[in-house]
């Protein structure tokens, strides 16, 4: 009996080959078009379902031997003529992918396959229609009659016990071609196999040189050059070295031997420091994964769209090899889903709007990512007709987002900004990819999450561009160690302005709860973290006059003077997530052990400012009415 | 790795651990807690102080590079604060996938108690401690207030009586 490990193995490493079946159906569709097929991505997918079909069958996965093993029989011939593929075939081997991809994603749960023999089945018939049909092309017009007949004998197949099944066929995918001993099941078959082999002796050549290609070096790229860890581990294993690096700072920077003369402990200890550091810096880069995943799944996406839609849609890729944290990529997928899906659906204009507006038939969609300082962007731009200034307008009053009368100033920025509220739809009709305003605000509010942050930038009918800006790490961040109140707080550099000292600058007390601080020509609120976290005016008394530093935060032309007793200084740190149990505090992004192991508190600055600025034009209304 | 080596162990000794209770003093009375939830007992450590949190939460601790909320639970029943003394320890507790440190005014030991000697509790004057108890347990002739840690953790402090 295989055990629960075995099984999830199986599971892990099956959804893998079949994301990367994914991937290379995607490219051989691309080729369809440019006559040059690339046969070893031909030969690369029939290795996947044979694969497949190999590891299920050892744990007796019928249903899944079974239709890999069709998939597997009809690439069998295509390898072996690679112009027979066509945009029909691959429909169906994405078909066929998708129920295996959902059987073994229920798998671990399941513990069979059989409850999507049904599924299957349907699929089945239709692959060795093809393949029946193929075999006879290639040898003269065939009558309808026995193809009728080899059709139901094949579905007749299928439920016989695989073993036997497996017997008589797998001889047959070994030869790559057809033999007269292997057709003896399909008996009206016989002379047309007869005939391919007769008459095309060169197309038995072709499949042997691949075949023997096949053996060596084409079979080494399943070679697995990386393991699986459990992300726990993977996670303790960053806290010892986290760990390992305070321990190393307290050993060597003991006050015990601080007076001391110690010339040869400071050459050994300052080695052990380099060590460590290096340490740190490996452990962190394992965290790190290409984008590749990610943007193949986002192809698949904008494939399937496009076919729903009826739009021709091109596709561009760049920077698939950028790397980003694990963590950060998992949040990712989500928004990525619903930028391309409005893309599609409400930024590309069907091929007749395209036409009249003077614009290429085909919408073009582009997702690059790149490094930019200590970011990664992906963008995601279409040459649609971009976002509708006057609409969003329309809908945001309706939706009393804001007043009539106040539309004439708004800056472009803050229209686009609309479009991420919750429910916010501009479309006047719900398809079933878009439209319904639930989407684009899971882009905002899961890039926040990884501190991100999304721009946008659009013309009237040239096109529209969403800019994920994020960090390149998540799991450590540059940040200001600061102290208030006996604790130490970290905040982000990025979100940092400008520190002043009040022995220079003064803060001026405008009535009790209001106090600003001039800076460049403006005066910016002056506020405690304390005030910040609970949301009230608790410290209208307060003078903040044992605080001797404002830092000034800035995000989105929003600032917020922050007082401080004291300035540690810029160090980065590891982000380590809240503890469940204080989930439900605002206000903090993160904690983080600091090199003298005490424990900061990473503020969420852009939430401060959003929610101070947010609540200040609540009273103010308020106060107008 | 340490943590799921423990809960391995947590796993195999489950039966062996059953009816076992950490016995700790709070305010002279003492209680228990069953020990499967325990990971460790650690020797009072300074506890980083977040704003904002209820009162009885006193904030976290770095416990080997994990982030630790520590809860006192002398607070958290609603009874006087007192100075931290040398016996004073934070019990580790895991529940499910939550960790927290308690603050108890010391440790007695780990005791057996069958399942014929716990009794329904039979209502305590202190509201605030009363709502956390689970049962009474029996032991020679002392008597153990067992705590109920889910709703020590996780019940909501309710306004006026906290």
């Amino acid at each position: 009996m295989l055990g629960e490990n075995e099984l999830s193995d199986l599971v892990l490493d099956s959804q893998e080959i079949l994301d990367k079946a994914e991937a290379i159906l995607i490219q051989l569709e691309k080729s369809l078009s440019e006559s040059a097929i690339d046969a070893d991505k031909v030969n690369s997918l029939f290795r996947y379902f044979h694969t497949l079909k190999g590891n299920a069958g050892f744990f007796n996965f019928n249903v899944i031997v079974n239709l890999s093993h069709s998939a597997e029989s009809l690439l069998e011939i295509v390898r072996n003529d690679n112009s027979l593929l066509d945009q029909k075939m691959i429909q169906l081997f994405m078909e066929a992918r998708d129920t295996l991809y959902e059987i073994f994603s229920h798998l671990n749960e399941n513990k069979t396959d059989t409850m999507y023999k049904e599924k299957a089945d349907t699929l089945i018939p239709r692959l060795f229609y093809i393949k029946e049909n193929l075999k006879a092309e290639s040898s003269e017009p065939k009558k309808e009659e026995p193809r009728f007949g080899i059709f139901k004998k094949k579905i007749v197949l299928s439920d016989a016990p695989i073993v036997e099944e497996d017997n008589k066929e797998l001889p047959a995918s070994n030869k790559t071609t057809p033999t007269p001993e292997n057709s003896d099941t399909d008996k009206p078959e016989k002379p047309f196999v007869d005939k391919i082999i007769q008459e095309s002796p060169a197309l038995e050549k072709k499949t042997q040189t691949t075949e023997t290609n096949n053996g060596n070096p084409n079979g080494q790229t399943t070679v697995k050059k990386d393991i699986r860890i459990e992300t726990d581990k993977l996670d303790y294993l960053l806290d010892m070295i986290g760990e390992l690096v305070i321990a190393e700072s307290l050993v060597t920077q003991n006050p015990d031997i601080k007076e001391l003369d110690l010339p040869n402990f400071s050459i050994q200890s300052s080695y052990l420091r380099k060590v460590v550091r290096n340490l740190q810096e490996v452990s962190l880069q394992l965290r790190m994964i290409t984008l590749e995943g990610l943007f193949n799944k986002m192809e698949r996406l904008v494939r399937d769209l496009a076919q729903k839609t009826g739009k021709k849609v091109s596709l561009q890729v760049t920077g698939k090899e950028t790397e980003i944290d694990k963590n950060a990529l998992e949040i990712l997928t989500d928004p990525l889903v619903h930028i391309i899906r409005n893309c599609i659906d409400h930024g590309l204009e069907t091929g007749k709007e395209r036409f009249a507006k003077g614009k290429a038939e085909s919408g073009h969609i582009k997702i690059e990512a790149m490094h930019s300082g200590n970011e990664v962007w992906i963008i995601i731009s279409d040459d649609g007709a971009g976002l509708d200034r006057d609409r969003i307008l329309k809908k945001a009053m309706a939706r009393g987002l804001i007043k009539e009368g106040e539309d004439e100033n708004l800056k472009d920025e803050r229209i686009w900004d609309f479009i991420f509220q919750p429910g916010f739809s501009t479309s006047d009709k719900v398809t079933d990819i878009s439209g319904r305003g639930v989407g684009l605000d899971i882009v905002r509010r899961n890039i926040a999450k990884i501190n991100g942050d999304v721009e946008i930038k659009t013309k009237k009918d040239q096109g529209a561009s969403f800019i994920l800006k994020l960090p390149l790490t998540i799991a450590i961040i540059e940040g200001m160690v600061v102290i208030y109140n006996g604790v130490f707080y970290i905040i982000p550099t990025i979100d940092v302005k400008e520190t002043l000292n009040l022995a220079e600058s003064k803060i001026d007390y405008i009535d009790q709860d209001k106090k600003v601080i001039r800076f460049r020509e403006q005066l910016i609120p002056v506020v405690s973290v304390e005030r910040l976290l609970n949301h009230d005016s608790s410290d209208k008394d307060s003078t903040y006059e044992k605080s001797l530093y404002v830092i000034i935060v800035e995000y989105k032309n929003n600032s917020l003077a922050i007082v401080f007793d004291g300035i540690v200084g810029n160090q980065s740190v590891v982000i380590k997530p809240i503890p469940d149990y204080l989930k439900g505090t605002k206000g903090f992004s993160g904690c983080t052990i600091l090199g003298s192991g005490n424990i900061g508190m990473i503020l969420d600055i852009r939430f401060f400012i959003n929610n101070y600025y947010k609540e200040n034009k609540e009273s103010e209304a308020a106060h107008g009415q | 790795m340490a943590t799921t080596f423990e809960e391995e162990q947590l796993e195999e000794s489950e039966d062996t651990m059953e009816d076992l209770y950490i016995i700790f003093f709070i305010d002279g009375r003492e209680y228990g807690i069953e020990i499967r939830y325990l990971i460790e007992i650690i020797a009072f450590q300074p506890v980083t102080f977040v704003p904002n949190l209820p009162e009885y939460v006193k904030g976290v601790i770095n416990l080997r590079g994990k982030i630790i909320p520590v809860i006192d639970v002398r607070l958290r029943f609603g009874l006087p604060k007192i100075d931290y003394t040398e016996f004073t320890c934070i019990l580790i507790m895991n529940f499910n996938n939550l960790s927290a440190g308690l603050i108890v005014d010391g440790v007695k030991e780990v005791l057996k108690i069958p399942k014929d000697c716990i009794e329904p509790s039979p209502g305590f004057e202190e509201a605030n401690m009363e709502r956390f108890v689970d049962s009474i347990g029996k032991s020679g002739d002392t008597l153990k207030i067992l705590i109920d840690l889910n709703k020590f953790i996780h019940e909501k402090d309710v306004k006026g009586i906290a």
